[in-house]
């Protein structure tokens, strides 16, 4: 009999494919007690997800096999279990029950939600459906949906992300599990979205004693969460610990490299980001030796046996899978962290937005008649100047990338100037704008569906050589391919490749080079690292920082995560419903945020750092960015704001200068 | 919901006015006077008067088209010089008989279809998966009228077990209505059935990789209440619109079985009456063509509303 409520050890988890076997996870051991929250810690591919759903039997069989281990939930393995058999359908939603990623399409669109939760109350506690119906309605309210009585008749569409996955936690708690399983289950969200989410969980599986597991690539989460963690790489747990131990006493040299690859709210940003160097091992072609061994800074010979390393324990709870101490990993040099390139920005203003707007016009009827406008963005100002880089932040919808395609000209402005080096771009006809598309370029965030799958690396690099006709002849075309590639680290013998022979990484590398080839002045980067893995964005961060000072490029970096724009803008804006409600120098906006949305938005960022994050004062927000279509009269953030007044719901506060520091808000003294 | 219907119907009303006018220009727009064309040049030019004023063809074009769709409307379709008797009349006997074998055939064709894919699905690369994508492929390739031909011989010559030809409506004699339909309705829904179950087919396979089949089978819900509840309804959305394509079909594609079986229905009226050059009959022919499509477009809209909220709810 084991103590523990859920024990597993060992399990082994292959998928055969039609060319060869991938081992998705070589050797996971963890357990979890009642009540408790532990964390899984991991990028993609690293296999978190498998384990998860090898013991509940939910990955594909065939062609994934569960090959060694087991898993002891009450005193019995249920490993052993058929994956259709009776005994592990009883355990899937009524002991162990999970939450998925996404909230969008984990919910089946033509069941209304109350049918999906009702489905599952019904089976495992043999309930009625008028029974079955009150306790959903119930459940609904407890995971903060308003008006649950009527809303358990509404079919997911009719949700926003954020309330489908509190629809999922209340499906996943229906039936009383002992365990709760959360994959990647905010990692979708908006981050006050996701904060609001994960009080949620936090909240409901300590009411009711239920054990939480955290599945994320996401350290700051599970430092603010996870009591234990357990790091994963590769298909092995590299690293256990609690959340203290890891975050201060890391022993794995994975784990350090994550921590230290990481930007953070509360990071010296004069030093470079230390990045892990290459990328994870192709599971196909495993050997039996030390997973981290090809990206290890520590390694020595001794690690090149096909062996995996034995656990060292540091205490009853930490334990790493290193052939080294951490205190002899200590002792050797650790990477320096290199001083950040110097750059100088000049007084020339490179890009001016005056009073800049977008509306989207919102029709009706069979005739299209126009009833009214989706403002997009409604009178932006922004100014960047020469060198700099001005971060964009702002929750999905509040027209990030909106702006960057209305300077691109990608689409009309409605109203206001774009007024790039000078000269007024905003109605340039469209045969006029093609040295100003030389000029500005632009890095979108997913590097897999922006790169042409038909062409070959070379050829999307090129791309813009000839369009804008740089090279002198063909030898010249060559060689500048040549350069661009050594420029974002990647060798030239490459270019002949397909671009879906690239890595995320590389890719991403491919469409800043793209990027760079027509010699731009501008670079509009949306969101160019939120599709990475942690190890792979610092490695983009310190490119993107590294080409900045080389070829005093501007840059305006649009991201949602506010510890990459801290880490990169040297000035950041905060938009909210296509508003820009403040702007202000980096160190300004962090230190001291003036408005109440900024000081939301930095609150619901964790800082991986458990002892600092408990100590952390915190400002809450209530609700979700609300859409565009029924945008509130007066100050746009009112209804969520906690400090809103009577006059903030009638007119909208201007954007106000203090010092170099501008926001938009009425009660910046009083607050 | 009721918005959305009341949009699909005034697009339907469109539609039928459209083709209503592109029909009726059908006899303007053959070159020669369209008398002569129907009935040949060597009438009298005193009949050929009568018969052109008969036909309203003397009157101002907007007047004719009015009184045409008016008429049409009363259930008066004209004068069929080719079949010597009122197109209304020709209708009321001939479109019967092929739309009962249509709706048969689709009926056929819509649940073998539905219920092989879902099989094959499910079993996928499993023996009956193997033997059911096979049968389906040759079934699409196998063409109507040698299968038509291939049936008389086995069944009617050589076994004697059904009749070769004709067609019984049901409340006549039932039993012998049954038997002359078998190898029609077979022979009409073979493609369909085929159709259906490759659609069908990748479509669940489609549905069953979805993240909320997961979600069901995380809650422990039973393999088969998954499939019946959570996969089939999402897979049947884009097969719908399939459906009210093989109505149409069926009915516009029968001349061939009409003839193949001898049975006197609406295909081999159209065909008669293209190479006769029956304007009057074409034209009625037409409109019933598009009434029924449009008819078929309107249920299928109407269950896919049904069946998606994500459109019902728009």
């Amino acid at each position: 009999m084991s103590e523990h409520l859920l024990d597993v050890k060992h399990l082994q988890t292959v998928f055969h494919m039609g060319d060869g076997l991938v081992r998705a996870v070589d050797d996971a051991t963890f357990h979890v007690d009642e009540g408790e929250i532990i964390g899984i810690v991991g990028e993609s591919g690293s296999g978190k997800s498998v384990t998860m759903m090898s013991i509940l039997k939910l990955i594909a069989m065939p062609p994934g096999e569960i090959v060694g281990g087991e898993a002891i939930f009450q005193g019995r393995d249920i490993l052993k279990y058929g994956p259709t058999s009776e005994e592990i359908r009883e355990i899937r939603g009524g002991g162990i029950s999970m939450i998925f990623q996404e909230p969008m399409t984990s919910l089946n669109p033509v069941l209304t939600v109350g049918q999906q939760i009702m489905e599952s109350i019904m089976l495992h506690l043999k309930m009625n459906k008028a029974d079955a119906r009150k306790r959903t309605i119930e459940l609904l309210g407890q995971v903060g949906i308003p008006d649950a009585e009527s809303r358990i008749d509404y079919y997911p569409t009719q949700f926003s992300g954020g309330m489908r996955q509190r629809v999922m936690i209340a499906m996943a708690m229906s039936c009383d599990p002992k365990i709760l399983i959360a994959d990647e289950a905010t990692t979708a969200l908006d981050v006050t979205t996701q904060e609001q989410i994960l009080e949620l969980l936090r909240d409901i599986v300590k009411k009711t004693n239920t054990a939480l597991i955290i599945i994320t690539h996401n350290l700051s989460i599970i430092a603010r969460y996870a009591e234990r963690i357990y790091v994963m790489y590769a298909g092995n747990i590299v690293e256990r610990g609690t959340s203290e131990e890891l975050f201060v006493t890391p022993a794995h040299p994975y784990t350090m490299g994550l921590l230290r690859a990481i930007p953070r709210l509360d990071s010296d940003k004069s030093r470079r980001l230390v990045s892990i160097d290459g990328t994870p091992p192709n599971p196909a072609k495993k050997t039996g030796r030390c997973p981290f061994y090809e990206r290890c800074i520590y390694k020595e010979e001794r690690c090149d046996i096909n062996e995996l390393p034995e656990y060292i324990e540091y205490s009853e709870t930490q334990a790493s899978a290193c052939r080294f101490r951490r205190e002899e990993l200590l002792a050797k040099a650790p990477p320096e962290a290199k001083e950040a390139n110097r750059r100088s920005i000049g007084k020339e203003p490179v890009l001016q937005l005056k009073g800049l707007s977008k509306y989207y016009p919102v029709t009706q009827g069979i005739a299209r008649r126009k009833v009214g406008d989706v403002k997009a963005l409604d009178d932006v100002d922004l100014t960047i100047y020469q060198g700099e880089t001005v971060g964009l932040v702002g929750e999905s919808g509040c027209g990030k990338t909106t702006l960057a395609k209305t300077v691109l000209r990608l689409h009309p402005a409605t109203g206001g100037e774009i007024i790039f080096r000078g000269e007024d771009i905003t109605n340039l006809p469209e045969r006029k704008l093609n040295s100003i598309r030389r000029d500005v370029q632009f890095i979108f965030q997913d590097p897999y569906g922006s790169l042409d799958p038909r062409q070959t690396a070379g050829s999307v690099v090129g791309e813009a050589i000839k369009t804008h006709k740089l090279a002198k002849d063909k030898a010249d075309y060559e060689r500048r391919i040549d350069e661009l590639f050594r420029a974002v680290g990647l060798d030239p013998a490459l270019k002949n490749r397909a671009p879906h022979e690239f890595s995320g990484g590389q890719r991403q590398r491919l469409c800043i080079a793209a990027a760079l080839a027509s010699e731009p002045k501008f670079i509009i980067c949306d969101e160019p690292i939120s599709a990475l893995d942690v190890s792979i964005q610092a490695q983009i961060i310190n490119l993107l920082i590294d080409l900045q000072a080389e070829r005093g490029l501007t840059y305006l970096f649009i991201a949602h995560d506010l510890s990459v724009v801290r880490h990169i803008s040297d000035r950041i804006a905060v938009m909210y419903l296509g508003k820009v409600v403040e702007i202000s120098p980096w160190d300004r906006l962090y230190e001291n945020p003036m408005h109440p949305y900024t000081r939301a938005l930095l609150s619901a960022i964790p800082i991986p750092d458990p002892v600092v994050e408990k100590a952390r004062k915190r400002t809450r927000i209530e609700g979700e960015v609300p859409s565009l279509i029924n945008r509130p009269s007066g100050c746009v953030f009112h209804p969520r704001c906690p400090y809103a007044t009577e006059r903030c719901s009638k007119e909208v506060p201007p954007l106000k200068d203090y010092n170099g520091h501008e926001a938009a808000c009425f009660r910046i003294g009083e607050i | 919901m009721g918005r959305f219907l009341l949009k699909r119907f005034f697009q339907t009303i469109l539609i039928l006015i459209i083709i209503s006018i592109l029909a009726f220009s059908l006899i303007h727009i053959i070159p020669g006077d369209p008398v002569y064309a129907m009935l040949g040049t060597d009438i009298s030019p005193e009949y050929h008067d009568q018969v052109y004023h008969s036909m309203g063809l003397d009157l101002p074009l907007v007047k004719q088209y009015f009184r045409w769709v008016g008429n049409f409307v009363q259930g008066q379709m004209g004068y069929s010089y080719h079949f010597k008797e009122d197109v209304s009349t020709l209708v009321a006997r001939r479109l019967p008989p092929t739309l009962i074998l249509g709706i048969l055939s689709a009926v056929v064709s819509v649940i073998l279809g539905l219920l092989f894919g879902i099989i094959t699905a499910v079993r996928r690369g499993k023996p009956i998966d193997s033997v059911l994508t096979v049968l389906a492929n040759i079934g699409i390739a196998t063409p109507i009228f040698w299968l038509a031909v291939l049936l008389v011989f086995v069944f009617s010559l050589r076994l004697k077990l059904l009749p070769s030809w004709g067609f019984t409506f049901p409340w006549v004699d039932f039993g012998r209505s049954m038997k002359q339909m078998v190898m029609p309705v077979l022979c009409m829904s073979v493609g369909g059935i085929a159709s259906y179950t490759r659609q069908t087919r990748s479509s669940m396979l489609e549905v069953i990789g979805q993240d909320y089949i997961r979600t069901a089978r995380s809650k422990g819900l039973k393999e088969s209440q998954i499939i019946k509840k959570h996969a089939v309804k999402n897979a049947l959305i884009p097969i719908l619109t399939l459906i009210g394509l093989t109505l149409r079909n069926s009915i516009g594609g029968s001349a061939i079985i009409e003839r193949a079986f001898n049975i006197s229905g609406m295909g081999s009226v159209m065909v008669e009456a293209l190479s006769a050059r029956d304007y009057v009959a074409l034209q009625s022919g037409i409109v019933f063509l598009a009434l029924i499509t449009c008819v078929c477009n309107l249920l299928v809209d109407i269950a896919y509303a049904y069946a998606d909220p994500r459109i019902r709810l728009e």
